[in-house]
Parts: structure tokens; C-alpha cells; sequence
């Protein structure tokens, strides 16, 4: 129990961090290798390229989770509460029906990949498995969407769901970009 | 254009109504893509492929060193160097906040990120020299915005991977521009706080203080050294670059300062994934950036504006114009994918230098940073100084208003931004 609820609370985290870490790892050793060691590494590129997608993807799905995708508020919250909480509903259905359009389409796309096998070039693998992250990270994000909703609910249902605040550890900064 | 006008309604109302960003930019580019027949699976291709350009790894990579040179205490040291040198002043706390921004841009490469870093000293200091709470978020909101200014910059990064230009001749092209916005800022802060009487409690500047703290932060000070020396030098790319700082803050932060501990690296690592995840708005945003060539867009605005005016000062007065008022309900991120696409075919044909729109466009999504109701920096600030977006939104427009000087200035002197580039790298290759 006590390792599923850790799971919950930080299985896309921790795949993220993990991710970041190979790119780190990568980026650098092949720096090192070039200038300690002279020789030019051909994986790193392609293992960073690789951890990157499933770091952003990750991040994705824990953005839903801690409500950290930018949304512009400003419009729902200056409505009455009952109307922003239909106009945010609709945003919402909005958002998860896009996740499902992007679930549907790249369930296609995959399936033509496995149809098709290429290998990556500097790899050797199968292009198919890097890029299954993509079913898998709009699955992820559907889910924690859903996962949004039913804490809500069974909070009371009150205020606007998206605003949810938990208890604890909230990002204290926003896209800082 | 009929379609266009379709298009720009669903994303508009899309946003209004709260969707996020991405999913806003997504659903357009589904639309997009229905009305024009075009078979979904580009959003699927786009999805993986957008995210793999090794440029792009820069910017988590950046965000990390980042972090970790702010809690390895790197970011304590920039301010110190930065009160030794202009804490006399009138307004010192101000001056020092700019002053430490600017250094702390040359590590990092967000604006917001740089806000946060130095606000959350030098907000509570001002506090403390008695400044109006709204005008010291203020100074930090638009100070803050320099680390996008100053390279290395997440938003040049992209703006060299959509324009194809070079991001180490970017990079270069703004450090000039950066000297002049810091400069204004300053003035500004200045004449403000000259005004209002605010005090400049530190000792008048003399070089012993200033050298010892100079030599105390020589490891901060290293940082923006082996980074940029690195890439100028031609040792690595701005990628490489960027994963080599990530590897001298945890050297410096372990061993030289000690203040780093594993707990505050995989805080560090759990606050990039985070910002990670927002680069999920790039995948739709390339996506819809590739089918403004199917509507000819750029080719219609190219018509429109010039037959208005060909005068380059005035189509990128025009353009700045518009990308300011985009910018308060845009993310600079998807701003710069979509509109570089629209805007740079128009004024290279003017005979304006890519690299001179890329550092305007920069600016442009600094004041952007500026103005709610999505602005980057004044939410971090009013969280730093615990005051309301409303406050700080009508403090920070005299900042805006030395933004929009610089932005003028970069124009009418184009010189400023292409001299350091050009005489790095030699002159642009007409492309």
C-alpha cells in the first residue's frame, strides 16, 4: 500500500528525474570523452534526444497533476462560481477530449510503426519503443485528469476543480520560462 | 483568410475559457488540420520528432544548473558582488537587484527563473530600506526578465531552432542590448527612488570590498566564464555547454560551497521536471508552425504590411506593436513558434539581419513577461513579495516603459546587436 501511494504521488516524477539525469550523463560524457579520452561517443545524442522526449512527457502528465499548466484563469474566475465551474467543466472536457485525439492518433501511428520496423541509426533499436511514449504519456495525463475530478468530488465538489490546492508540497514557482 | 478567421476564434475562445495552452494550440492545429484534409498523424509525428533536436536539450539542462547554483548558493554571492559595487546609491537595494539579475542571467536562461533566484533576497531587503512593496516586485519582475536577454537564453534557443540561425551568434548578440536594458533599468530605478527618497545605506564603492567579494564569488563568476568562453572558444556547443554547467554547479555546490546536499539536488531535479513538462507546448505549437505555410500566411502578411509601409524601423515597430499585445495572453514559448514562421520571411526581404529580429523578438517577450493577465515574472514576484498581480501590474510600467526605449533604441541602432556576432563570427552570410 504504502509503495502503490508513493507510486501515485510520484511515479511521472520520478521517471522524469530519471530521464534528466540520462540527458545530464550523456551531454556530459560527451564532453568528457572528446576531450580526456579523444574519441567522439555516437550515442549520447541519440540516448539524450531519446530521454528527453520521455522527460517532457512525464513532466507533462505531473504538470496535471500539480496544476501546473499554463491556463489563463482570469476570464473563469471573474464569473460567478456556478458559471465558471460550467465554463471550466467545458474546458476541461475540452482538454481531455484533445488527449484522447492524441491517444487515438498515436495508437495509429504506432501501430504503422510496428508494421514497419526502421532502426534508429545510431542505436540499432527499434524506433517503435522510444516513441510508444507517446500513448503512454497521453494516457498518463487522461488519467491524473481524471484522478483531478474524483478528488475533487469527493472533496465536496467546491470552488473550481481545477484550482484544487493540496496539502503539502506545492511548486512555489510557475513556468519559468 | 476565411478558414484563418475560423481558426483564430477557436483558439481565442479556447483560451479564454481556461484550456491550457497546449491543449488550446493542439485542438486548433486538429481543426487546422481537418479543414484542410490533411491526415492526423502529422500531430503523432510531431509529437515525438518536435522534442528530439539536441538544441532543445539545452533548456532543461539550463533550468537544472540553474536551480542548483541558486540553492548551491551561487545566487548569495552575485548579490554580494553586486551590494560592493553599487550599494551606495540612491535606491541601492534597487540597483543591487539589477545589477545581481544581470549576473545571474549570464547562468540561466529564463527570465522567470532569474526573478525567483534573486527576488527572493533581495525582495525582503528592500522591504527591510523601507521601499513601497509594489515597486520592489516591480524592480524584480523586470529585472528578472534580463536572464532572457542575457545569454545563455531558453528563448533564443528556440527562436535559433525555428529561424535555422545560429544560437552562439545569438547568444552573442545579446549581451550588448543586455548592458543597454540593464543600463535603463537602472536609470529607472534610480530616478524613482531618488524621488522617494529611498535610502543607499551601504558604504560608497571602493575597490578593497568590492575585489574581496569579486574573489570570494570568483567560483560564481566562473560559472558565465566556462559557459560562454566554452562556446565562443569553439570547445562545445551551447548544448554541451549547458551540460557542463549542470556538472560545475554540483562540483562547486558540493565541494567548494558545501551548501549543496542531496536533498537539495533532487529538489532541483523534481523543480526541472516540472518546467520540463510545460515543453510539452512546443509539440503542438511546430505542428500548427507547419501548416502557416499551407495557408500562405506569411506571404499575406508580407503583402499586407507592405503596402502599408517598407520602412524596416516602422514594420518592426509594427511588429513589436502586435507581439506586445499578443504577449500579455501568450507564452513567450509558443509566441516565438509561431509568429518567428509569420514575421521573418517579411523582414529578411527588408534587409533585416534574422539575428537582430531574434534579440527583438527576445525583448518583445520580455515585456510580455511584464504584462498580466499572463505574465510570467509579475506571478513569481507577487509570490516572492506576497502582494496581489494587480499591485505590481501598474508598478511595473515605468519598467515597461525602459523596456519599450531599449526595444527602440535596438532598432533605430541595429549596430548594437550585430557588431559583437559579427566581429566573433565575421558578417552574416546572405541567406
Amino acid at each position: 500500500m504504502v509503495v502503490l501511494r508513493w507510486l501515485e504521488k510520484h511515479f511521472e516524477e520520478a521517471l522524469c528525474c530519471i530521464a534528466l539525469v540520462i540527458i545530464s550523463v550523456a551531454v556530459f560524457a560527451q564532453v568528457i570523452a572528446r576531450y580526456i579520452f579523444e574519441v567522439a561517443l555516437h550515442w549520447t545524442e541519440e540516448t539524450a534526444a531519446i530521454a528527453m522526449v520521455w522527460a517532457v512527457y512525464m513532466g507533462a502528465s505531473l504538470c496535471v497533476r500539480e496544476r501546473f499548466h499554463i491556463r489563463i484563469l482570469v476570464a473563469v474566475q471573474a464569473l460567478p462560481t456556478g458559471l465558471g465551474r460550467v465554463v471550466i467543466f467545458l474546458a476541461d472536457i475540452a482538454w481531455a477530449f484533445f488527449c484522447v485525439i492524441m491517444f487515438i492518433v498515436s495508437w495509429q501511428y504506432l501501430t504503422v510503426l510496428w508494421q514497419f520496423p526502421s532502426r534508429s541509426p545510431s542505436l540499432r533499436i527499434n524506433e517503435f519503443y522510444p516513441q510508444t511514449i507517446l500513448v503512454i504519456g497521453y494516457g498518463f495525463m487522461l488519467l491524473r485528469l481524471a484522478q483531478t475530478y474524483i478528488l475533487w468530488f469527493r472533496d465536496g465538489a467546491e470552488g473550481l476543480p481545477g484550482m484544487l490546492v493540496e496539502d503539502g508540497d506545492k511548486p512555489d514557482e510557475e513556468h519559468l520560462f | 483568410m476565411n478558414e484563418l478567421l475560423i481558426l483564430a476564434l477557436a483558439f481565442t475562445v479556447l483560451v479564454v475559457m481556461g484550456v491550457p495552452l497546449f491543449a488550446a494550440v493542439g485542438l486548433t492545429t486538429a481543426l487546422a488540420l481537418f479543414l484542410i484534409e490533411i491526415p492526423y498523424t502529422l500531430l503523432a509525428q510531431t509529437g515525438y520528432s518536435s522534442l528530439t533536436p539536441f538544441p532543445l536539450l539545452t533548456i532543461p539542462l539550463f533550468v537544472l544548473a540553474g536551480r542548483l547554483m541558486e540553492v548551491g548558493g551561487m545566487a548569495n554571492r552575485m548579490i554580494g558582488i553586486a551590494t560592493k559595487l553599487v550599494g551606495a546609491y540612491r535606491g541601492s537595494m534597487g540597483l543591487v537587484t539589477v545589477f545581481a539579475c544581470m549576473l545571474f542571467g549570464a547562468l540561466s536562461g529564463s527570465g522567470p527563473a532569474t526573478t525567483a533566484a534573486i527576488g527572493s533576497a533581495t525582495v525582503p531587503a528592500m522591504k527591510k530600506d523601507g521601499y513601497d512593496v509594489p515597486f520592489a516586485a516591480a524592480i524584480t519582475a523586470s529585472a528578472g526578465a534580463l536572464g532572457s536577454l542575457i545569454p545563455p537564453s531558453n528563448l533564443m534557443i528556440i527562436y535559433g531552432l525555428v529561424s535555422e540561425t545560429s544560437i552562439p551568434r545569438l547568444f552573442l548578440a545579446g549581451i550588448l542590448p543586455g548592458f543597454l536594458v540593464t543600463t535603463l533599468l537602472m536609470l529607472t530605478t534610480y530616478i524613482i527612488a531618488r524621488r522617494r527618497g529611498y535610502g543607499g545605506g551601504g558604504d560608497p564603492f571602493t575597490w578593497g570590498p568590492f575585489l574581496r567579494a569579486a574573489w570570494e564569488g570568483k567560483w560564481s563568476i566562473g560559472a558565465p566564464v566556462l559557459i560562454l568562453g566554452g562556446i565562443y572558444g569553439g570547445v562545445f556547443t551551447p548544448t554541451e555547454a549547458a551540460g557542463v554547467a549542470v556538472f560545475y554547479a554540483l562540483f562547486v555546490g558540493l565541494f567548494i560551497y558545501r551548501e549543496l546536499t542531496v536533498k537539495k539536488v533532487i529538489e532541483a531535479l523534481r523543480f526541472t521536471a516540472l518546467l520540463t513538462g510545460i515543453l510539452i507546448l512546443l509539440t503542438p505549437t511546430l505542428a500548427f508552425g507547419q501548416l502557416t505555410a499551407f495557408y500562405d500566411v506569411p506571404a499575406a502578411v508580407q503583402a499586407g504590411i507592405t503596402s502599408i509601409t517598407t520602412s524596416p524601423f516602422l514594420v518592426l515597430l509594427l511588429i513589436g506593436i502586435f507581439y506586445i499585445f499578443i504577449g500579455t495572453f501568450m507564452e513567450s514559448l509558443a509566441q516565438i513558434v509561431l509568429f518567428t514562421a509569420v514575421f521573418l520571411p517579411l523582414v529578411t526581404s527588408l534587409g533585416i539581419d534574422p539575428v537582430l529580429f531574434g534579440i527583438f523578438t527576445v525583448i518583445t517577450c520580455e515585456i510580455g513577461f511584464l504584462t498580466p493577465p499572463l505574465g510570467a515574472n509579475l506571478t513569481i514576484a507577487s509570490r516572492i513579495s506576497a502582494i496581489s498581480l494587480e499591485r505590481i501590474s501598474v508598478a511595473v510600467l515605468p519598467f515597461i516603459g525602459a523596456y519599450i526605449i531599449g526595444m527602440i533604441i535596438i532598432i533605430l541602432v541595429p549596430e548594437l546587436t550585430l557588431a559583437l556576432p559579427n566581429w566573433v563570427y565575421g558578417p552574416a552570410s546572405v541567406r
